[in-house]
């Protein structure tokens, strides 16, 4: 009797350790409410929800990249690249293309820019953080030279193109399915389970036929996809393609996505946490934003979060080890 | 007790099994690697039949994994060619290798630490749901994980959902070895398969080779020492610095008489440099 004590108990610590970001979003929601009791109100908690969804699908995206093994430093710039090169698209040619279509241009560009990556890094097995860094700098300049230097206001992008981004309802809904449609993909199917594999050990992969350069490119196609999806949703968000708009997501994308228990050892993590991980930032963020911090204020801030999430995670996996170790 | 004229019977004869059946199932001929500058296969011929147990030995850097490697797929080979059933073959990939019925337990123990048991011992093959065909069928990959380990005798078949990183050194290497037990088909390659095992163990890798020769699978052993595959191997073959010195059926020679001939072949590979 006393054994099955300990045993559950077990179970259950390895369990909170194994989606800390969940109990930790939680804790921290009420804390920070706690200090701001608005927090608590739930049309506050909604537009936390509504906010955090943007950042949200890239934290997605960075979160492939790392379960592979790999990371992604080109996702913000993927991000306003791909929203600015669809705005000007439809911009110019919004009456030949249906609305419907229009809704699946970003990501198709998002796509063709992870697409980009993974040639280098899965067929030509280039370094993904050189790779990243340098499509990184790439899609930042090049969402600039296309822009010429303007915003593309509402006025110009079709009405249905605004909606899923600019909807409460709707973003949160589709954020729902589409993460739970890739946590899925991630556990239930074999190409999924692949990207865990490449992560754990690209050459223990190739010996069992996995092919690890296919796989690359898989995972940055996907990752350039999700940053495609977050595009959508910034521009329906903003109601604008601003010419800022992904300047200042690496960060967090980081910094979620490490909260979120995804190892940077790569091989492991799950999805569902990643999310948690967002919702924790978009918490913070929207309690800061109740003060007045300046942008270089939050800079600061971003950077704290992500050494204190690397620091964090490594104390839990030692913690969860630990634990597994006994049993 | 050197006997010079067995040295004439080298590479010319296949064990009393196989006479019947003349064409090997798997035949290598003038297999060359190159790693940079370092010969590492020097025109290596083997001819394996089926339901024959070879036993490849040779000590560290002889050649033994590249040559597996080659005929599992991992790595090409950079002259030579490859016969399956007297049909010329090329393997690219451990998917032909698998293809032709070739499977292999390496030595580099191929197993992802942060993945349970069930799904290391199905990696790269995992088994999908008959009815929902793309989505993983867990429960039976764990079923089959815990027959198969059970089988042998392994007490982790009671814990198929533990990361292999937490497993002993002999637990993981039991992982590899039921991988090859589930997947056996023509020929099963056994690259080292009792380092790290107990006395039990061994004894247990050593009944699978045998079960496999009753089922009329092929089987390469490979091994530091002659000691550990005498036992089970129907033919010796021995490789250093990339040549093959030795390859002799074993029934024709005592274990003493086969130690002599490894000593004599090494001295003679060795006063040639």
């Amino acid at each position: 009797m006393v054994g099955l004590g300990i045993q559950t108990r077990q179970q259950l610590i390895l369990f909170a350790l194994e989606n800390v970001a969940w109990p930790l979003f939680i804790i921290i929601y009420i804390i920070l409410g706690l200090v701001r009791p608005i927090m608590f109100s739930p049309t506050y908690f909604l537009y936390i929800l509504y906010l955090s969804i943007p950042l949200g699908f890239t934290i997605i995206a960075q979160a492939i990249c790392l379960i592979g093994g790999a990371l992604d430093l080109s996702i913000g710039s993927v991000v306003g690249f791909s929203a600015m090169l669809a705005g000007l698209i439809l911009k110019e040619y919004s009456y030949v293309i249906p609305p419907w279509l229009s809704l699946l241009l970003p990501i198709f560009i998002g796509a063709l820019c992870g697409m980009f990556n993974g040639f280098f890094i899965g067929f030509l097995r280039l370094n993904p953080f050189i790779v990243t860094l340098a499509t990184m700098m790439m899609f930042q300049g090049l969402k600039i030279i296309i822009s010429g230097g303007f915003t593309i206001p509402a006025g110009y992008l079709p009405e249905l193109y605004l909606l899923p981004g600019s909807d409460l309802t709707i973003s949160i809904v589709s954020f729902i399915v589409i993460s739970a449609i890739m946590w899925f993909f991630l556990r239930y199917t074999r190409k999924g389970i692949h990207i865990y594999v490449i992560g754990g050990d690209p050459n223990v992969g190739y010996m069992m036929g996995i092919d690890p350069r296919s796989m690359l490119f898989l995972i940055f196609t996907l990752s350039g996809m999700f940053s495609g999806i977050s595009a959508l949703f910034y521009t329906g968000f903003n109601r604008s393609v601003p010419i800022t708009l992904g300047n200042e997501i690496l960060f967090p994308s980081f910094a979620a996505a490490i909260i979120g228990g995804i190892s940077l050892r790569g091989g492991r993590g799950s999805i569902i946490n990643a999310v948690g991980g967002a919702l924790l930032l978009g918490a913070i963020e929207a309690f800061l934003v109740t003060f007045a911090i300046s942008p270089e204020g939050r800079i600061v801030g971003y950077g704290l979060m992500v050494l204190i999430a690397v620091l964090f995670n490594q104390f839990r996996e030692s913690l969860r080890d630990s634990i597994l170790r006994k049993i | 007790m050197w006997d010079s004229s067995l040295m004439i019977n080298i590479n010319m004869e296949p064990s009393v099994e196989q006479k019947v059946e003349n064409i090997p199932l798997l035949e290598l001929r003038d297999i060359h690697k190159f790693y940079g500058k370092i010969h590492a296969l020097k025109g290596i011929d083997l001819k394996i039949y089926e339901g024959e147990v070879i036993g490849l030995i040779g000590d560290n850097g002889a050649g033994k994994s590249t040559l597996v490697k080659i005929i599992a797929g991992v790595i090409s080979k950079d002259k030579g060619e490859i016969y399956y059933k007297g049909q010329k073959v090329d393997i690219r990939s451990v998917k032909d290798a698998r293809k032709l019925g070739i499977e292999t337990a390496f030595q580099e123990m191929t197993l992802i630490d942060s993945l349970d048991v069930g799904l290391n011992i199905f990696l790269g093959r995992e088994l999908t749901n008959p009815s929902i065909p793309f989505i993983l069928d867990y429960k039976t990959m764990h079923i089959k994980s815990r027959e198969i380990l059970s089988k042998l005798g392994l007490k982790i078949a009671e814990s198929t959902r533990r990361e292999v990183r937490f497993l002993s050194g002999g637990e993981r290497q039991g992982i590899v070895v039921a991988r090859a037990m589930l997947f056996k088909s023509k020929l099963v390659i056994l690259d080292e398969p009792t380092r790290n095992l107990s006395v039990a163990g061994v004894k247990m890798v050593l009944d699978f080779i045998r079960d496999l020769k009753k089922e009329g699978i092929a089987c390469i052993f490979i091994s530091h020492t002659l000691h550990h595959v005498y036992d089970v191997a129907d033919r010796i073959v021995l490789l250093s610095r990339g040549e093959k010195l030795l390859d002799v059926p074993k029934h024709k020679y005592t274990l003493e008489e086969l130690e002599n001939m490894i000593l004599q072949a090494a001295y003679l590979s060795e006063s040639r440099i």
